[in-house]
C-alpha cells in the first residue's frame, strides 16, 4: 500500500528483567492510511501503551520498522500523545499547560498567545484558563489534554485509553468531540482502548491485539465508524459481538499459555 | 482569625513562663517582663548587630544548601546509574552527626563566618539533597512522558517537570532544615567568636546577667519564628496547586 501514513513492520520489543528478556511486542505489523482513525483493542498488558510510546518516539529500544510518513518516530515531529490520566502538570494552570508545547518548541510569544487563546475558545475552555487541573472535572481535564495536543497542529494523534476514567455520558460526549475535531482537521488518529463499544464507534480500522507477547492478531475494517449516528444500531452490535468473540479467543489463548 | 489564635498562644506561653519563673524563683529564670524589658534595652546596645550577624549566617547557609542540594538531588533522582554510584556514599555519610566536624572546620577554615556557614550548610545540604532526590525519583512517570511527547528535551524536563514537581518537598525540607540550622548556629556561635546571638547569650551567662541572657534567647526564638513564617508563606504561595480541589 503506497498511501499508508503509518507503517509498522515486524516490530519487536523486549525488556530485560534481571537475566531474562521479556518479549513485550512480537512481530507487530499493521498500517494506517492518512486521515483514518485506527483503534487498537486488547487485554491489559498486551503492550498497547508500549506500542504507542514507540510510535511517539519515546521508546527507541525496538527492532523492526516503524515509519510515519516515511520517517522514523524520532524524525517525525508532528506526533501528539494523550495519556490515560491526561498527563497534565498539576503545578501549571490550564493556560500554562495548553501552551507548554509551543513554549518548549520555542514559538514566538505573540504566536503562543494567539494560538493558545484560539484553541481554548474552540474547546470551550476559555473561562478556565487560570484554573489548575485539580479544580476541574475529568471531562474538562481531558479537553485540556486534547487542546494541549491540538495547539501543536499535529498530523498524527496518539491516544492511550483517553476516555477510560470518564463517566459514560462524558465519555460519549468526548467521543463525539473527537469525531468533530477529526472531521475538521483530517488528522490521522490511533487510539488505544479496551472498550469494545468505543472501538466500534470510532475505529475505521480495528486492530485486535493479544498479549504475552503482544501482537496484532486480527485487523477488522469497520465501515460503520465515524458517521457518528450508528451508536447502538443492529450492525454495530453485531460488530461488537464479533470483536468480543475475537477477544475471548485471545483470553483463552493467554490462559492456555500460562 | 489565625492571627488572633497566634496572639492567644503567645500570651498563654508568656503566662506559663511567668508561672514557672514564679514557682522556681531563681535568678537564672527571670520573669518574662524582665526579659522583655532587657530585650528592648539591649537592642540599642548591640543586640541588633548580633541578630544581623546570626541572620546573615543562617540565610547564607540555607541559600547554599538549596543551591547545592536541589540540583544534585534532582540529577540523582532522575539518573538511576549516577545514583547507584553515589548512593552508598550518601547512605554512609548521612547518619554521621556533622557537628562533630566543628573543631576541624575551626582549625581549617578559621573562626570567622566561613567555618560556621560551611558547617550549617553541610548539615542542611544533606537533608535537602536526600528529600529532593526521593521526591524526584517518585515523580509520576506520566508527567515525564506527556511533556516529552510535547517535544521536551532534558533541560525542559528539569525546568517544567522535575523542579516544579519537587518544589513542595524541597520547601518542606527547607522548613525542617531551618530548625537544624538554628541549633547548629547557636552551637557554632558559642565558641571563639564575639558576634552573633549565640555569643550574646553565652556572654550574658558568664556575666550572670540572666535578664540579658533571656533577651538573647528571645532574639533567637523570634528569628526562628520569623524565618519559619517566611518559608511557610513561600510554600503556600508557590505550592498553591497542592491544596486545590474542585
Amino acid at each position: 500500500m503506497g498511501n499508508s501514513f503509518l507503517e509498522i513492520a515486524s516490530l519487536n520489543l523486549a525488556y530485560r528483567q534481571g537475566n531474562q528478556g521479556v518479549q513485550i511486542l512480537n512481530q507487530v505489523s499493521f498500517s494506517l492510511a492518512e486521515g483514518k482513525i485506527g483503534v487498537i483493542i486488547g487485554p491489559s498488558g498486551c503492550g498497547k501503551s508500549t506500542l504507542l510510546n514507540v510510535i511517539a518516539g519515546l521508546n527507541t529500544c525496538y527492532q523492526g520498522s516503524v515509519l510515519i510518513d516515511g520517517l522514523s518516530p524520532r524524525e517525525f515531529r508532528d506526533t501528539a500523545l494523550i495519556l490515560q490520566d491526561y498527563g497534565l502538570l498539576p503545578w501549571k494552570t490550564v493556560w500554562e499547560n495548553v501552551t507548554l508545547g509551543l513554549q518548549i518548541r520555542k514559538h514566538p510569544k505573540q504566536e503562543i498567545r494567539e494560538k493558545g487563546k484560539m484553541i481554548l475558545a474552540k474547546m470551550g475552555l476559555a473561562h478556565l484558563a487560570h484554573r489548575y487541573p485539580a479544580q476541574l472535572s475529568g471531562g474538562q481535564r481531558q479537553r485540556i489534554a486534547i487542546a494541549r495536543s491540538l495547539v501543536l497542529e499535529p498530523k498524527l494523534l496518539l491516544m492511550d485509553e483517553p476516555f477510560s476514567s470518564l463517566d459514560a455520558l462524558t465519555r460519549e460526549e468526548m467521543q463525539h468531540l473527537l469525531l468533530e475535531i477529526w472531521q475538521e482537521t483530517g488528522l490521522t488518529i490511533l487510539l488505544v482502548t479496551h472498550n469494545i463499544e468505543e472501538a466500534v464507534f470510532l475505529g475505521q480500522e480495528i486492530m485486535v491485539m493479544t498479549n504475552l507477547p503482544g501482537t496484532v492478531k486480527e485487523k477488522v475494517e469497520n465501515n460503520l465508524a465515524v458517521n457518528g449516528s450508528h451508536r447502538g444500531t443492529h450492525q454495530s452490535l453485531e460488530l461488537a459481538n464479533y470483536l468480543r468473540q475475537s477477544l475471548y479467543g485471545v483470553m483463552q489463548d493467554v490462559a492456555a499459555n500460562q | 482569625m489565625m492571627t488572633a489564635r497566634y496572639l492567644t498562644t503567645g500570651v498563654v506561653l508568656l503566662a506559663l513562663w511567668w508561672l514557672v519563673a514564679f514557682a522556681i524563683d531563681h535568678s537564672a529564670l527571670p520573669a518574662p517582663h524582665r526579659a522583655l524589658i532587657s530585650f528592648y534595652h539591649q537592642l540599642d546596645k548591640g543586640l541588633i548587630v548580633h541578630i544581623g550577624v546570626s541572620l546573615y549566617r543562617v540565610l547564607v547557609s540555607l541559600a547554599l544548601s538549596l543551591l547545592l542540594g536541589v540540583p544534585l538531588g534532582l540529577i540523582l533522582g532522575r539518573n538511576r546509574r549516577l545514583d547507584s554510584f553515589l548512593a552508598p556514599a550518601i547512605y554512609l555519610t548521612f547518619p554521621i552527626p556533622k557537628v562533630v566536624f566543628m573543631p576541624v572546620l575551626f582549625v581549617l577554615l578559621g573562626i570567622g563566618d566561613l567555618s560556621k556557614v560551611v558547617l550549617i550548610t553541610l548539615i542542611v545540604f544533606y537533608q535537602v539533597l536526600v528529600t529532593t532526590r526521593d521526591a524526584a525519583r517518585h515523580l509520576e512517570e506520566a508527567y515525564v512522558l506527556s511533556v516529552q511527547s510535547l517535544g521536551a528535551g532534558t533541560w525542559e524536563l528539569y525546568a517544567h517537570v522535575y523542579f516544579p514537581g519537587c518544589l513542595p518537598e524541597i520547601l518542606t525540607s527547607l522548613r525542617l532544615g531551618l530548625g537544624t540550622a538554628m541549633a547548629v548556629l547557636f552551637l557554632t556561635e558559642t565558641y571563639a567568636t564575639r558576634q552573633g546571638i549565640g555569643y550574646f547569650i553565652m556572654d550574658a551567662l558568664s556575666r550572670m546577667a540572666y535578664a540579658d541572657m533571656f533577651a538573647g534567647i528571645l532574639a533567637m526564638g523570634l528569628m526562628g519564628f520569623f524565618l519559619y513564617l517566611v518559608i511557610d508563606g513561600l510554600e503556600k504561595r508557590v505550592c498553591l496547586w497542592k491544596s486545590l480541589t474542585k
